[in-house]
């Protein structure tokens, strides 16, 4: 008895799973040996042979197991293979019309019929492509189980024209490669912009669009080295998938502008060109100079409603010049005035960069155009690459630290949900103080937004004079934006930094020349100046690194009420910013979810108890696989 | 693909390079190629319907824990075969253990002994095919061919783990434990 039981355990004891496949083989292939492969080499150097002319062919011996995903070859299930025989989610209904990825467990790919060197790039970009695919597979299968529909999506441009490439616009007329430039930065945009991410038609909050932080324009004027390294992260693939974008990352973005800030600094400054139309000021004191591509840069931002710095002598405070005249804004700010609200306040910078100034009445209002088109004044003959035809007499900003470079220009040129990201603090604190003191001819403003991008520094300004001859000057915000914006030349402004003061000299005008050039001038002496003093990179932090820029959450969004079978809201992809004003803490959350409880879904109109961010219904979570 | 697979699809497809030949020549094959070869041409270079073992253990004699091998016993077997010429000086051992050490001859008995067990109990699996992850003693190779067995060694885990995956086969980890342990690993 007891051997039997032993028997009997001994057949209970389970025995391997043996491995099945339809054909098994070994086969020789007649390869090429590749002369050029490091390991052949060494091999013939290590065996003593290296003189002897190396073997052409040589055999290669495989070992096939063939036919190991019978249920797709064979077209039979077999009964064994449970958890190989998955059916798919939505298997009856809708994936007939759909591409069906091969449940297969394994395959091989022969390459064959080339050298060795290349196959294994073919086998790269093989390999790539096998992911993409896949992942992309993955990606449909996923918005077609939620029935996800396809968002409307416009021409990339329009959704946020603002966060767009505006710039690029500008040079047109002048330089036949703006158009090119143009297209170049749309197929940018498209490219960057993820078709599926945008919903413009909803006026969701959590929508956005992607913005580049580097263009192709951009990329042009960099230096060559830079200009490899970028466009090596250029090239570089991030995402295969359409609705979700990756921006160059943090680090590569800010090591780039401290390369760029140094090389700017490190470059011989030309001459101190006049400006064209500029004033004899402008020349006499020597325009700060700056070197080609900041004063090119610098140039492409000045918004066009704005005559750049319009007054003309100190004593010109109010009076405009006829150039002046002739741009539509007003664009003699009066002294204290002109600094601070564009500076305080991002929006109304935004807005009169948008509109040209014309519509700024109120003193406040125009300050802001005027602040982004006095960083017109200083200002060399623009680079071969840029497009400025009549670069705009840089009046120029003798000493003139334009203070507030960077509001004005962040107002343009970041999205808007940055701005209002970033302005709430500053806008009403800075505001009201700023103008005080600017009417009391000093302004000493200290400003810190939360994002670290407003900066003031105490500068003193000089009166600048300013002739301009005012050409509609494109605003490549976004093109000359980060960059510029990083390089302030001063000792001015780290981010957090010290208050400048402005004080303007009797009809001294500040000239907020966003450039940054000016930015940071020391405390000018008119004439001297600036004139030759390199520019240096002040603060990282203005370039846009901030997380709205880079962070971005893309998830499936739908709209259910309990007891309809069709969903409210259609599944479709959203992008969600980060740190823009979709955030709210848990509190408000709450509070928001309790005080719209009984609010109507806006499409079936039935009420529905959990509402979202004013959206009836549950949101679908993610859901995979 | 199956449940619990990694997303990333590129570790279920193998792209093997083959230089020359023809583009025509380019295949896609369902299931693992790999470059090896057999152990030894006897053994069938072509079947149908095969049944795959997988050993990831090395098939070698293993001494039984408690008792280890004398140095003492091997010299005296190493005397005898060249004739009781040894020259090196005879060590001393503490006489205590010397009832332990087992003579070379047992030595190789035993392995002879335990790989035949082991090649009967792999031929009781019936495959027509071995692989074996790590080194196989030529006894237990000997008597594989013998037996009719195909069998190729030492091959990368992450390859055999492909082997396992294509062929849904189990990869055995250990001789003597009984019980499976997961999907893929399991004792002979």
């Amino acid at each position: 008895m007891p051997r039997f039981a032993l028997m009997r355990l001994d057949k209970l004891r389970l025995s391997p799973r043996l491995g099945n496949c339809t054909q098994f083989h070994v086969t020789a292939y007649e390869v090429e040996r590749d002369v050029a492969t490091p390991r052949a080499a060494a091999a013939r150097t290590v065996l003593g042979t290296a003189t002897d002319p190396p073997q052409p062919r040589a055999l290669k011996t495989l070992m096939h197991f063939e036919g190991c995903n019978p249920e797709v070859s064979a077209g039979h299930t077999p009964a064994v293979r449970v958890h190989n025989a998955r059916p798919h989610r939505s298997a009856g209904l809708a994936s007939r019309s759909w591409p069906c990825w091969p449940s297969q467990r394994f395959g091989t790919i022969l390459l064959r019929g080339a050298s060795h060197t290349e196959l294994v790039a073919l086998k790269q970009a093989l390999q790539f492509l096998l992911y993409a695919g896949y992942a992309m597979f993955l990606e449909a299968a996923l918005a077609r189980d939620e029935f996800a529909m396809p968002a409307a999506t416009p021409p990339p441009g329009t959704a946020r024209p603002d966060r767009q490439l505006p710039a690029l616009v500008a040079a047109s007329e002048k330089d036949p490669t703006a158009a090119h430039e143009q297209v170049r930065g749309r197929a940018w945009a498209t490219r960057t912009a993820s078709p599926s991410s945008l919903c413009p038609a909803s006026p969701c909050p959590l929508l956005g669009t992607m913005q580049p932080a580097w263009t192709d324009d951009l990329v042009d004027r960099l230096p060559p080295a830079y200009r490899r390294r970028l466009q090596q992260y250029q090239r570089a693939l991030l995402s295969t998938s359409p609705s979700v974008v990756h921006p160059l990352p943090v680090l590569v973005q800010r090591q780039l502008v401290r390369m760029a800030a140094h090389a700017l600094s490190t470059t011989p400054t030309p001459p101190a060109a006049a400006s064209h139309g500029g004033g004899d000021v402008a020349t006499a004191d020597g325009p700060a100079d700056r070197d080609p591509l900041h004063a090119e840069l610098t140039t492409a931002r000045a918004p066009p409603g704005p005559a750049a710095a319009a007054a003309a002598g100190p004593a010109s405070l109010q009076e405009k010049p006829a150039e002046a005249a002739e741009a539509e804004p007003p664009a003699s700010a009066t002294s204290g005035v002109a600094l601070i609200p564009a500076a305080s306040h991002p929006l109304a910078g935004a807005a009169g960069a948008q509109t040209g100034s014309s519509t700024d009445t109120a003193a406040v209002a125009t300050a802001a155009p005027a602040d982004t088109s006095a960083g017109a004044p200083e200002r060399s003959p623009p680079l071969p690459a840029v497009t400025l035809s009549a670069p705009a007499a840089g009046g120029t900003a003798l000493g003139a630290g334009p203070a507030d470079e960077r509001p004005a220009s962040s107002s343009h040129r970041h999205a808007a949900s940055r701005l209002r990201a970033t302005n709430d603090m500053p806008a009403p604190a800075a505001g009201p103080a700023a103008l005080m003191a600017a009417m009391a001819g000093r302004i000493g403003d200290e400003h810190d937004d939360s994002s670290g991008i407003l900066s003031w520094g105490d500068e003193s300004m000089d009166l600048t004079e300013s002739d301009t001859d005012h050409t509609p000057e494109d605003t490549t915000s976004t093109v000359s934006g980060s960059l510029r914006a990083s390089i302030s030349d001063g000792r001015s402004s780290s981010v957090s930094k010290p208050a400048r003061h402005v004080r303007s000299l009797s009809g001294a005008k500040r000239t907020a020349s966003e450039s940054a050039g000016a930015s940071a001038a020391a405390p000018p002496v008119a004439g001297d100046v600036a004139a030759h003093r390199p520019l240096r990179p002040v603060s990282l932090w203005t370039v846009d690194i901030t997380p709205p820029a880079y962070q971005r959450l893309s998830i499936l969004f739908a709209v259910f009420c309990p007891g309809l079978s069709t969903p409210c809201k259609f599944p479709h992809s959203l992008s969600i910013q980060f740190y823009s004003e979709s955030d709210m803490t848990l509190g408000q959350y709450i509070e928001e979810l309790v005080r719209s409880a009984r609010t109507p879904c806006g499409s079936c109109s039935r009420y529905d108890v959990a509402p979202m961010l004013g959206i009836c219904g549950r949101h679908l979570p993610l859901r995979f696989g | 693909m199956c449940a619990g697979d990694s997303i990333d699809l590129r570790r279920f497809v193998r792209i093997k390079k083959l230089p020359g030949g023809s583009r025509a020549d380019c295949k896609y094959v369902e299931g693992v190629v790999i470059t090896k070869n057999l152990q030894h041409k006897d053994m069938r270079m072509q079947i149908a319907h095969p049944k795959i073992l997988l050993l990831g253990f090395p098939v070698e004699f293993q001494q039984p824990q408690q008792s280890s091998l004398s140095i003492d016993a091997v010299r005296g077997h190493q005397r005898r075969c060249r004739g009781g010429s040894a020259t090196m000086p005879r060590p001393r051992l503490s006489g205590g253990s010397l009832a332990r050490h087992r003579s070379a001859p047992q030595v190789l008995a035993n392995e002879a002994e335990q790989m035949a067990g082991l090649v009967r109990r792999v031929a009781s699996l019936e495959p027509d095919l071995v692989l074996a992850a790590k080194s196989v003693s030529r006894t237990a190779q000997d008597a594989l061919r013998k037996a009719g067995l195909a069998l190729a060694l030492n091959f990368k885990p992450a390859v055999l783990h492909d082997i396992a995956r294509a062929t849904e086969g189990q990869i055995v980890a250990n001789v003597g434990t009984a019980g499976s342990r997961g999907r893929t690993v399991a004792a002979l």
